[in-house]
């Protein structure tokens, strides 16, 4: 008796996810034997499927008649929208992008350049501190070639799938895939001229 | 709606409509406005409030159609206006506020009763559907919106993570609660 409340504890818990069928089979198993014997935790899934079959059985309510035509009065007294509406958004898009890349990319530098030894006080950095440097551009480095394969790809295969959209869109996906490869090697050739600069820093050090 | 829109699909319909289309639109709207309607009539339970905010979310997605992407569902990115306006009112609203206005006036439409049931049986879900919308009527803003999509909407559980914009794990939980809160509150069906 006290073994059967024990599972009762363990498995009241899982039915509801045992009812909608998301449990991972080992513990479907467990709760299906516990069901054949456990009149309790039964009635538990019986309520929880009288539930959801009185939800399901809501009638749906009929909008009054006039809604139809006040939605379209309104939308027609609005400004159309427009593929241009649809450019801009895109461009903005691409202005977010490009400004979180140069907010990463102005980061770095300002961490490189505090990490860089200056004339007057090269005593105060270690040769230790610039290996970390480079280490970590060389892997920002690596990072971003990586992001910047897989935006091309993701972008190769969005319009792979524009089959039937119109010249205006895929144009418009063009330019902003074009612009953001542009950025994106312009931020890589930035990174690797300062990743040589510690580069040769460290290698006259040592 | 003319013949050739009828047989567009959302997003050609959307693409016709950025083109300069003035029936496009409208073609949507007929084709999606009763649905958005029950969403929003099943999250906030006024008719009323119901009609202000389905023209709200049609308005709204009228105003960013230029920012739907066409490679997507336009249906599922109009119910996410419509649930996030649903949910936004009721934050809104007193708790006070909360009725069932119509449910038993407006002639309900008992459309997914079963034709095997007898008359009394018939009787007995009405009954019950009743007294668990009441007890939804009673819930969180998010837990009676799980709710409803996942059982009146019949929609998946990653669909309504989709929709509202949560992890897979917080629509589990808000909906075990929800059904938890409800057994509480209507004892045995």
């Amino acid at each position: 008796m006290k073994r059967a409340q024990t599972n009762c504890r363990r498995v009241q818990p899982l039915l509801e996810e045992y009812f909608e069928g998301t449990l991972p089979a080992r513990l479907r198993a467990t709760v299906e034997q516990h069901l054949d014997h456990c009149r309790a935790c039964a009635a538990e899934l019986v309520q929880i499927e009288k539930i959801t079959r009185a939800l399901a059985a809501v009638p749906s309510a009929e909008p009054a008649p006039a809604l139809l035509r006040e939605i379209t009065a309104r939308t027609a007294a609005m400004p159309a929208p427009s593929l241009r509406q649809a450019l801009l958004a895109g461009w903005r898009r691409l202005a977010v992008l490009a400004a979180s890349l140069l907010a990463a990319l102005v980061g770095v530098r300002f961490a490189l350049i505090a990490l860089t030894p200056r004339a007057s006080s090269a005593v105060t950095y270690t040769v230790e501190g610039l290996v970390g440097a480079v280490k970590f551009v060389d892997a920002w480095f690596e990072a971003l070639l990586k992001v910047g394969s897989v935006l091309w790809e993701a972008l190769v295969g969005f319009a792979a799938s524009l089959g039937g959209a119109s010249e205006a869109v895929a144009f418009n996906l063009m330019v902003y895939a074009t612009a953001e490869l542009a950025l994106l090697v312009l931020v890589v050739v930035l990174c690797e001229r300062r990743r040589r600069a510690v580069q040769s820093t460290v290698t006259s050090l040592l | 709606m003319d013949e050739t829109q009828e047989e567009l699909t959302d997003s050609q319909l959307v693409q016709t409509c950025l083109e300069g289309s003035t029936g496009a639109y409208d073609a949507l709207v007929a084709r999606h406005y009763r649905g958005i309607y029950n969403v929003i009539y099943r999250i906030v339970g006024n008719a009323e409030d119901a009609s202000d905010l389905t023209q709200e979310t049609f308005l709204r997605a009228y105003s960013k159609l230029g920012t739907f992407d066409t490679s997507k569902s336009f249906l599922a990115w109009i119910r996410r206006i419509a649930t996030n306006q649903g949910i936004d009112h009721l934050r809104r609203r007193r708790p006070s506020d909360v009725s069932l206005d119509g449910q038993m006036e407006s002639g309900i439409q008992y459309a997914d009763t079963d034709l095997t049931q007898s008359p009394a049986e018939a009787v007995e879900m009405a009954e019950d559907s009743s007294r668990v919308l009441a007890a939804v009527q009673q819930l969180p803003a998010k837990q009676r919106t799980v709710l409803v999509l996942r059982h009146v909407e019949g929609l998946k559980l990653e669909e309504i993570a989709t929709t509202l914009n949560l992890p897979l794990g917080t629509v589990k939980t808000l909906l075990f609660r929800g059904r938890q809160s409800i057994r509480a509150m209507v004892g045995e069906l």
